[in-house]
This record gives structure tokens, C-alpha cells and sequence, in this order.
């Protein structure tokens, strides 16, 4: 009676037994990578575990490669250049590289596994990027839908930064949120003041992170964030400058005039075009009028595009990019910086193309 | 034993006792995979690998380990740990060798475990009393006709998703279902062709 | 409701579906429908050939809303003569849910048709994930669009 049970049990679990001891023999030699040495601009090698992608192993050391889609081959700001011990192209990676591209061996980091010794080359910037855990010190409203964040670093305590970059904020897992997510904000303070990061952030309706930045956070709150990230910033030329934003598209452009010396100033003679639809939308005005003042070559133009009758606005009036062309004509010279929507800056790249403006010289975020 | 040929059986095995549309088994992946050729073809040729593998490992497993003991009777339990382990190492092995494999067919491959038409496969094996190479020729022929039933449909939803116009109550799996029937009674016109059974 | 970790079409459906399904999930599209994401796609096929609408006439039609409406950088401009269009745009892009390396600008259309007065609001992903999946979003989601709707709109 016992035997009829007992003994298939014992037999069917020694059969089943001996299959997992296959598996974890399986899984120890195929699955386990070990380590292996990665090797980073023909100078740095690291001793990484193997196994993982390029970026996420890159980030298991501290080194933040940009990106916005969270590894799914969306965003292509991930690229690196492979140069040693990769496996061929995959499929999602073709559609993100140019010809050029591929043929020079950049591919995605978030889609190439590290299952040997490899090495790679990655600009010299991105190893300036870090995860800053900072608290928020102040928050103030600029405009009905606008707010300015300032955070105070705790760790590291202080930020290195050119002028016009922005940082990936993090909005954690909140409300019905269940997930943490990253979003994309210039700075708009100056680089000097090293030791904290101000933001301008527009609330977007349904929203995730301006929601999160607008309604959940108060003074005091811990904030995590990485960067500085992006080549947008001013260029060190005696060239013209022309500037454009919209919304909350001014904080790089602000970050970016109020580093400049007033020599450079002189020297440039920024004129800043901010567009608006309203009086309502304008803010930092006062400052900008201000900073005319204080630094001749300066001009600051402000545009509203349907001011309201109460607005008593004697103000240029009309869409900012037709504005541009009414106070400068020729810009074979010039530079142009642009921060807004894609809207905008398609419209403005346009038109000061058609003023004879090279299309290198025009800089702007391409967040 | 069965006196047939293993290249009789192996045709047969794709046309006349097709196991998924004489024997309507492996109809869930069927049904929910068959939404696009090529993904279709990955998964067919996924199913047939594994179906001639465990075939041919599953006979090991019965006449040298099951009938010595008499336990025969646990073949069902035997034969889908067999299975499960076996697909686990293809899983293993594909993600070390080839990542773009992997990336293209790793996520089918827990699928390919719980699909009843391998299990039923070697299941028919030890009902005919198939020899080895039999075992061998009757999983591969399953496979590829199981292939073959999957890629029909996944080509016929892409021509009825363009031109059909299928009532709404039906549309989804209530339309896919009478199609393959409809396929099903297309394959029986095969039967007296060769028999197996 | 189905884990967090779980859908409902993990076990039987097309698992590439069952990962899309956890995407969605973790995105808020699919907020409050308990649902299977095929079942949601099946009932809005459903509804999408009672109305007898062409998804792809329709999705055109909203694409060159949006193709228009940008020009007016954020003020409402009038699109063949009927429909008042404003856009609303937003630096920076959403990865798409679906795992088909879509990335959409973040941009709202809201338009007015004005002969027969219906309002349509809709997102360039939103607009997206209609056109190349048939998917409407889940019935919690705020920017889920009823195939009714948007049937009437253009009607």
C-alpha cells in the first residue's frame, strides 16, 4: 500500500530533482558571466559584473549615460561607440542610427549586453553627469501655471554645469502613479552658485512630473535628480546674439545671459525675444528690464501674441517669430538660441534661415 | 509496433493527422499568436524544435526509465517536467548564444511549455508505440504541421483584417475559431490519404 | 484587480501582449479597467465596426489637425474652414507604451468642429496608439478617447 504511493513519488521526485540539478548546472555556466573588464576611452577600466547592458551597467557605476525612454530603444540618446567585443547590430537599435553611424561603430547603450571584456568610448561629459539627492529650499510662482524650484544639494554638495543644461528630474511612485518616472528641465540659475539648481516648470494638464512638482512637493522635501546633461549652451564666439523662448523655455536663456560678463555682453549684444500669449503669461519682467539696464548691448523684447484688452499692452504684438525679423535683418553673423516647443523652434529656425542665418549657428535643446 | 515507415509518418504527421487541426491540440497559442506572419513563424519553428527534442528525450525517459519501474502510468507527470526543463535550457542557451534571437523569440518561450500540443505529442508516440526514429519523425512532422496550421491562419487574419467585413459580435476569436475549423475540414479532404492512426 | 506584477493575459494570450499589458500598467493608461488588454482591444474593434468607421480615414484626419493646428503655436487657428484647432506643446518626448520605439512629442490637440459644435481633445501618443494598435486606452485613462466619440466628431 505504502510502495503503491511512496516509491512513484520517491521516483517522479528523483526524476524531478535531478532535471533542477541540470537547470542550476545550466544556469551557473551559461547564465553567470562572471566578471569581466570593461574598458572606457582606451583609459579607464572597470571590473563590472557581465550580463547587463551597457547602460545599466554603467549606471551600477555611478556613470550616468543620458537617457529618456528608460532602455527601450525610443529616445536614441543613449549612443555610445562600441568599439571592442559586441555582438552584431540588433534590429531595435537600426532604426535610431544614421548610416554614418553605424558604420562607426556607435550603437545603444541600453540595448548592447556586456557577456565579455568590451570597450567603448563615451564623450568626456558624460562622465561629469552624477545622482544628486538635494532639498527643495524654495518655490515660488512665477505665473499662474509656471512655478521656480530651487533645491539645495546634500549629495554631492555641489554641481559643475555649463550655462543652458538641463537636468532628468525624478517624480517618484505617487498617488495612483506606480511607477517613478524622469523628465527633462533646463536649469535657469548661474553655474557659480554651485551648490543648488533652480528650475522653471510649467504644469502640464494630466502631467505626471509637473503634477508631482506642483501639488506634492513643499519646502523641505527630498528631491533626486541626474545631469547636468545636454549641448546647449553659449558659444564663445564675438558673434551676434539672438535669442528666442517661450514659456518655461526661458530658464536656459536666463541661465545663459546671467553667466555672461558685461564685457561679453558688450561684445554680443544679446537681443532676447520672449514670446507670450498674454500679459498673464509674462513673468521675471521686472528682472529683465532691470538687467537691460544694467548691461548695455542687452535688449529684452517681450511679444504677446492675443494680449487681452485689459492688458493695455503697447508692447510689440503678433507671433514672436515674425517679431524677430521687425528689430534684425541680417544674420549671416549672428547666432541664434532657441528654447521652446517644437513648434516654435521649427517656425524660428525657418525664418532666420531665410534671414541668411547658418543652420550650425542656430543652438538650440534637443530634449 | 508500428510497422509504418518514419518518413510516411513524418508526412502524415503534417497532413493528415495534423495535431493541431485533426487533434485540436496547441489551439491557445494558435489562437493568440496568430495575429501576424512573422511572429507566426517564429513561434512554429520555436514549437517544432522543442517538439522533436522532447519527443525524442521524452522516449528515453519512458522505455528506459518509466517501463523498467512500472510507472508507466506517470507518464503525464514525467513526460511535463521533461518538457519544462527542456524548454527552460533552449531558454538559456538562446539568451547566452544570441541576443538577437533572444530579443525575437525569449518571450514565447514559457508559452511553448504549457502548449498541450507537445505534451500530446509525446503522449501519441507511446499510444502507437513508435519506435525511435519513428518518435523522432512523428515529433518533427507535428511540429512542422503545427507550424503549418499557425502560418495558414496568421496569413488568412492579415487578408481578412484588409478586405472581411465580420460582424462585430463575432469578431476576435469567434471568427478565428470557425475559420479554423473551416481550415480543419480543408485538411480532412487529406485523410485515406496515408493513414496513421 | 489583477497584481501589479501579473495581467490577466499572462498565461494563455500572446505574452508580448501580457508585457505590453504591464507597460500600460505602470504608465496609467489602463487606470481603474480591470480588464485584459486583448479583451479592452477586442470590445473597441467591436465598437470601431458597428460604427462602420475607417480607423485609418479617421486617423488621418486627426494627423492633419494636429499638422495644421502647430502653426498657430499654441493659438487656435481655423483648419478647413470647420475646425478650430489649438495645439499645445511641450519640450522634450514620451516614449511610447506599446515597445514599437515610438516617440511622440508632447502635444495636446483641441478641436471644435464648428458645424456641429462636438469638442475632440487628443494626444500625439494618444493619436498614435489608435492608428497603429487600435487602442483607445483603458477606462479610467484621461485621454481615452470612446470610438463613439470620435466617430462623431468627424460626422
Amino acid at each position: 500500500m505504502i510502495t503503491a504511493f511512496v516509491m512513484p513519488a520517491l521516483y517522479i521526485g528523483g526524476l524531478a530533482t535531478l532535471l533542477a540539478v541540470i537547470i542550476l548546472v545550466a544556469e551557473r555556466y551559461l547564465m553567470d558571466y562572471g566578471e569581466v573588464e570593461l574598458t572606457i576611452n582606451d583609459e579607464k577600466k572597470l571590473k563590472v559584473k557581465g550580463g547587463n547592458t551597457v547602460l545599466g551597467t554603467l549606471k551600477e557605476h555611478r556613470i550616468f549615460i543620458p537617457s529618456a525612454c528608460g532602455g527601450r530603444a525610443t529616445c536614441g540618446y543613449c549612443k555610445v561607440k562600441a568599439v571592442s567585443g559586441f555582438a552584431e547590430l540588433l534590429p531595435t537599435e537600426a532604426p535610431l542610427l544614421t548610416e554614418e553611424e553605424i558604420a562607426d561603430s556607435v550603437r545603444l547603450s541600453c540595448q548592447i549586453k556586456i557577456k565579455n571584456d568590451v570597450a567603448i568610448e563615451i564623450p568626456e561629459e558624460f562622465f561629469r553627469i552624477k545622482e544628486f539627492h538635494a532639498v527643495v529650499d524654495s518655490i515660488a510662482d512665477l505665473t499662474y501655471d509656471i512655478k521656480q524650484f530651487c533645491f539645495r544639494l546634500v549629495e554631492p554638495e555641489s554641481i559643475a554645469y555649463k550655462a543652458g543644461q538641463y537636468i532628468q528630474f525624478q517624480a517618484p511612485e505617487y498617488g495612483e502613479n506606480t511607477a517613478s518616472v524622469y523628465r527633462a528641465y533646463s536649469m535657469c540659475g548661474i553655474p557659480k552658485r554651485n551648490d543648488c539648481v533652480d528650475l522653471m516648470v510649467r504644469l502640464v494638464p494630466e502631467g505626471i512630473a509637473t503634477t508631482y512638482l506642483h501639488k506634492h512637493l513643499s519646502a523641505g522635501d527630498e528631491v533626486t535628480f541626474t545631469g547636468p546633461y545636454g549641448d546647449f549652451y553659449l558659444r564663445d564666439t564675438d558673434r551676434r546674439m539672438i535669442c528666442v523662448a517661450g514659456g518655461s523655455g526661458m530658464a536656459p536663456i536666463r541661465s545663459i545671459l546671467l553667466s555672461m560678463s558685461k564685457e561679453q555682453i558688450a561684445i554680443k549684444e544679446p537681443i532676447f525675444f520672449f514670446g507670450a500669449r498674454s500679459k498673464r503669461d509674462l513673468f521675471l519682467v521686472d528682472e529683465w528690464w532691470q538687467f537691460e539696464k544694467d548691461n548695455p548691448g542687452f535688449k529684452f523684447v517681450p511679444v504677446l501674441s492675443q494680449p487681452d484688452p485689459d492688458d493695455n499692452w503697447d508692447g510689440d504684438t503678433g507671433s514672436v517669430v515674425e517679431i524677430v525679423g521687425k528689430y534684425v535683418q541680417e544674420l549671416s553673423e549672428a547666432e541664434a538660441y532657441l528654447c521652446g516647443g517644437p513648434g516654435l523652434l521649427n517656425a524660428c529656425i525657418g525664418a532666420l534661415t531665410k534671414m541668411k542665418m547658418p543652420e550650425e549657428r542656430i543652438y538650440y535643446d534637443k530634449f | 509496433m508500428d510497422s509504418t515507415g518514419p518518413f510516411v509518418i513524418f508526412f502524415a504527421s503534417i497532413f493528415t493527422g495534423n495535431i493541431l487541426l485533426s487533434n485540436f491540440l496547441g489551439m491557445c497559442s494558435y489562437l493568440s499568436v496568430s495575429r501576424e506572419l512573422k511572429t507566426a513563424w517564429g513561434l512554429g519553428l520555436a514549437v517544432a524544435f522543442v517538439m522533436t527534442c522532447t519527443c525524442a528525450v521524452n522516449y528515453f525517459v519512458y522505455h528506459n526509465f518509466l517501463v523498467p519501474l512500472n510507472l508507466e502510468y506517470l507518464q503525464f507527470i514525467a513526460f511535463i517536467i521533461v518538457i519544462a526543463a527542456f524548454v527552460q535550457l533552449v531558454e538559456m542557451v538562446v539568451d547566452r548564444v544570441s541576443d538577437r534571437l533572444y530579443a525575437a523569440l525569449g518571450i514565447f518561450l514559457p508559452l511553448i511549455t504549457v502548449n498541450c500540443a507537445i505534451l500530446g505529442a509525446c503522449l501519441f508516440m507511446v499510444i502507437r508505440k513508435y519506435d525511435f526514429l519513428q518518435s523522432v519523425a512523428f515529433g518533427m512532422g507535428s511540429g512542422i504541421g503545427w507550424t503549418l496550421a499557425i502560418m495558414a491562419l496568421a496569413g488568412l487574419r492579415r487578408k481578412m483584417s484588409k478586405r472581411s467585413r465580420v460582424i462585430p459580435a463575432l469578431e476576435g476569436p469567434g471568427i478565428v475559431l470557425i475559420v479554423t475549423g473551416i481550415i480543419a475540414l480543408g485538411f480532412l479532404g487529406f485523410s485515406g490519404m496515408v493513414g496513421i492512426n | 484587480m489583477t497584481s501589479s506584477d501579473e495581467s490577466a493575459s499572462t498565461h494563455t494570450g500572446d505574452p508580448r501582449l501580457a508585457e505590453i499589458e504591464k507597460r500600460l500598467h505602470r504608465g496609467n493608461y489602463l487606470r481603474g479597467d480591470d480588464r485584459p488588454l486583448a479583451r479592452i482591444l477586442e470590445e473597441d474593434a467591436a465598437e470601431v465596426t458597428r460604427l462602420e468607421m475607417d480607423l485609418e480615414d479617421v486617423t488621418s484626419k486627426m494627423k492633419r489637425l494636429y499638422d495644421l493646428g502647430r502653426k498657430g503655436l499654441g493659438d487656435t487657428v481655423i483648419v478647413d474652414v470647420i475646425f478650430e484647432v489649438s495645439v499645445r506643446e511641450e519640450r522634450g518626448i514620451l516614449a511610447g507604451p506599446w515597445g514599437d520605439q515610438f516617440a511622440a512629442p508632447k502635444a495636446t490637440v483641441t478641436a471644435v468642429n464648428l458645424r456641429n459644435g462636438k469638442t475632440l481633445t487628443f494626444s500625439v501618443l494618444g493619436w498614435h496608439l489608435i492608428r497603429s494598435h487600435g487602442f483607445f486606452q483603458g477606462m479610467g485613462s484621461p485621454f481615452r478617447i470612446e470610438p463613439k466619440e470620435l466617430h462623431d466628431f468627424f460626422h
